[in-house]
């Protein structure tokens, strides 16, 4: 039974922490998300840890981790599931190969790179119950992903939703998630393979059905909750949302059977959800709140109490994290802003579209928490990874404000945005 | 098709294609790497080595049986055997870490407590379980008994699950 004083204490605490950094991280107009990780560190081994000892101790005793861990968790299949409900195919559609090439380099260049760093880091911080493939494969994914509920906020905060690099920025963003997402799905299955559990033909097979069942089966059933949410006047009733919420329990529960992991399953439920945007919106309306300010703050305090600082000690290991920052910094930024170039966007939109993708932060941080729980990178290299996503997911606004700063946007590449009623603005096409 | 789509194409191939290539070429030459063996997590003694020293004297008596806890990050190792905790290396099939002494006690008399402690480990990988052959002393302190002892490798470490 949980001490049940101890997790309201510990909700109260981390629930505060968060929106107390997260003002701070405003004040500096970075966004609140940013703060909201800073704390969940400050509240780990890294600060509260080592300056309180006693208080940490008594605060987080490792026997009152579960709960906190199993309940951050739930909150974060949920929040899964609103990254596959924001996910939008028709993004890309009318946005011309400059978002095509760019999204896809923006995921193979820093694939490479971050594999090619695994070739100097297996020896240094991996072991041999680990395979090269996998943890190569597993660097590649974690380097190659983009926050696109981060990126999302960043550019309806600075205006950009409705400008071409917001727009191509998003479809771009859209497709890394989904793709790094995929792979990291095989990674998954390729480190467990060894492990307990199905056999691995068993989990290929019984994915690749779970998906086309979700894809082509229960997407059409989900129509028509669409078409009675219409016919209710648009509204989400509690039985709508309680069927909802079913299915996305049944498709972690699936997936995590399957051995892929919970989190895919939720993605997926999110992503065969009609995309009509009244549907979305409520649907958001209803969850994102509670979401984003109970439950996403307990998941980074729980990677935060995973985070110790400490563990990167001497030149060496920090210059190892220095090397993450930057193959990270020149993957992303670096191939998206040639990709966008060389399809003949101007160097400056060009620019300010890498800086975005590089923005890590929030799905950076649970495909690390996969991969620390499925033992494929070691609590060190966990802790720098880590800083590497709050480097660059810091480095976004100040950046952006320094290569696109308003008066550099010409009205000629305002477009009109997809979902543009989602708080952007509309912003009037006055052709491309 | 026109310019504009012809140097998208040629973009596409050279920025896709190639990383792609590269990958599989790093995949290929990655397989002859080598790691370090995994340490990480409980080796539960199984006996002090003959002729070894007692254990009491640098481990509580009820810390017995000692238990080695290794929280592994490749080559680099965090132990805590006792009340020691103890940050190093692992080179090869030998650990070495070392302990400083802490501030409060340091220069005090009596062997174990909070002097500087030093472990050198040796691995077996061929043994079932893995075996550490462990010695423990205090290098500052020639007059305290080294502890030896063996021990098995029992779980990995529960610090992946809620930090240390």
């Amino acid at each position: 039974m949980p001490n049940l004083l101890l997790l309201l204490v510990q909700i109260a605490v981390i629930v505060m922490a968060a929106r107390g950094v997260g003002l701070l991280f405003r004040r500096i107009h970075q966004p609140q998300v940013m703060g909201e990780m800073v704390a969940g560190i400050l509240l780990g081994p890294s600060l509260l840890g080592w300056a309180w000892p006693g208080l940490y101790a008594q605060l987080f005793a490792p026997g009152s981790l579960g709960f906190l861990s199993s309940i951050s968790q739930v909150g974060l299949l949920v929040f899964m599931f609103l990254v596959g409900l924001e996910l939008n195919p028709g993004l890309l559609r009318g946005r011309g190969h400059t978002a095509l090439v760019t999204s896809h380099v923006s995921i193979t260049i820093p694939f490479f790179l971050g594999a090619l760093l695994a070739v100097f880091l297996y020896p240094r911080l991996s072991d041999s119950s680990v395979t090269f493939a996998g943890f190569a494969l597993f660097m590649g994914a974690a380097m190659s992903v983009t926050a696109f509920p981060v990126l999302a906020r960043i550019l309806t905060e600075r205006q950009l939703l409705g400008t071409r690099v917001g727009v191509v920025t998003l479809a771009c963003a859209a497709v890394d998630d989904v793709t790094a997402w995929c792979i990291l799905a095989g990674v998954v299955v390729l480190v467990r393979a060894d492990g307990t559990g199905l056999p691995l033909w068993i989990t290929i097979a019984g994915s690749a059905a779970f998906v086309l069942l979700m894809v082509f089966v229960v997407r059409r059933g989900l129509a028509a909750l669409e078409r009675r949410y219409a016919h209710r006047g648009g509204v989400v009733t509690q039985d709508m949302l309680a069927v909802i919420l079913l299915l996305v329990l049944a498709s972690a529960w699936a997936t995590e059977w399957l051995g892929i992991h919970a989190l895919f399953g939720a993605f997926l439920a999110g992503a065969v959800m009609p995309k009509g945007e009244g549907f979305v919106a409520a649907l958001t309306e209803k969850l994102e709140d509670f979401t984003v300010v109970l439950f996403l703050p307990l998941f980074f305090a729980f990677t935060g109490l995973r985070t110790s600082i400490g563990l990167v000690s001497g030149a060496e290991m920090w210059g190892y994290c220095a090397l993450i920052v930057a193959v990270a910094v020149a993957g992303k930024f670096g191939g998206s802003t040639v990709a966008a170039r060389l399809t003949g966007m101007p160097w400056r939109e060009s620019a300010a579209l890498g800086v975005l993708m590089n923005t890590r932060g929030l799905m950076e941080l649970v495909i690390l928490n996969v991969g620390l729980d499925i033992g494929v990178i070691s609590p060190a290299l966990f802790t720098m990874m880590v800083l590497m996503a709050l480097v660059t997911t810091f480095m976004t606004t100040p950046l952006l404000v320094w290569i696109y700063p308003p008066a550099a946007r010409a009205a000629r590449y305002r477009v009109r945005a997809p979902g543009a009623d989602a708080g952007a603005g509309g912003v009037a096409h006055a052709g491309a | 098709m026109n310019q504009s789509a012809t140097r998208s194409l040629f973009t596409y191939l050279f920025l896709v294609g190639l990383p792609l290539a590269g990958l599989l070429g790093v995949l290929r030459a990655g397989r002859g790497l080598q790691a370090p063996p995994p340490v990480d997590g409980t080796w539960q003694t199984v006996a002090a080595s003959p002729g070894a020293a007692a254990l009491t004297p640098l481990v509580p008596p009820s810390a017995h049986p000692a238990q080695l806890e290794v929280h592994q990050s490749g080559t680099y190792l965090s132990v805590d055997v006792g009340p020691h905790h103890m940050s190093g290396r692992l080179r090869g099939d030998s650990l070495v870490a070392h302990s400083g002494a802490t501030g409060a006690r340091r220069g005090a008399a009596g062997c174990g407590g909070a002097g500087a402690m030093e472990l050198h480990a040796w691995l077996d990988v061929d043994a079932e379980p893995d075996r550490l052959t462990v010695v423990l002393s205090e290098p500052g302190r020639p007059a305290c008994p080294q502890m030896r002892w063996t021990a098995v490798h029992l779980a990995a470490a529960p610090a992946a699950k809620g930090g240390h």
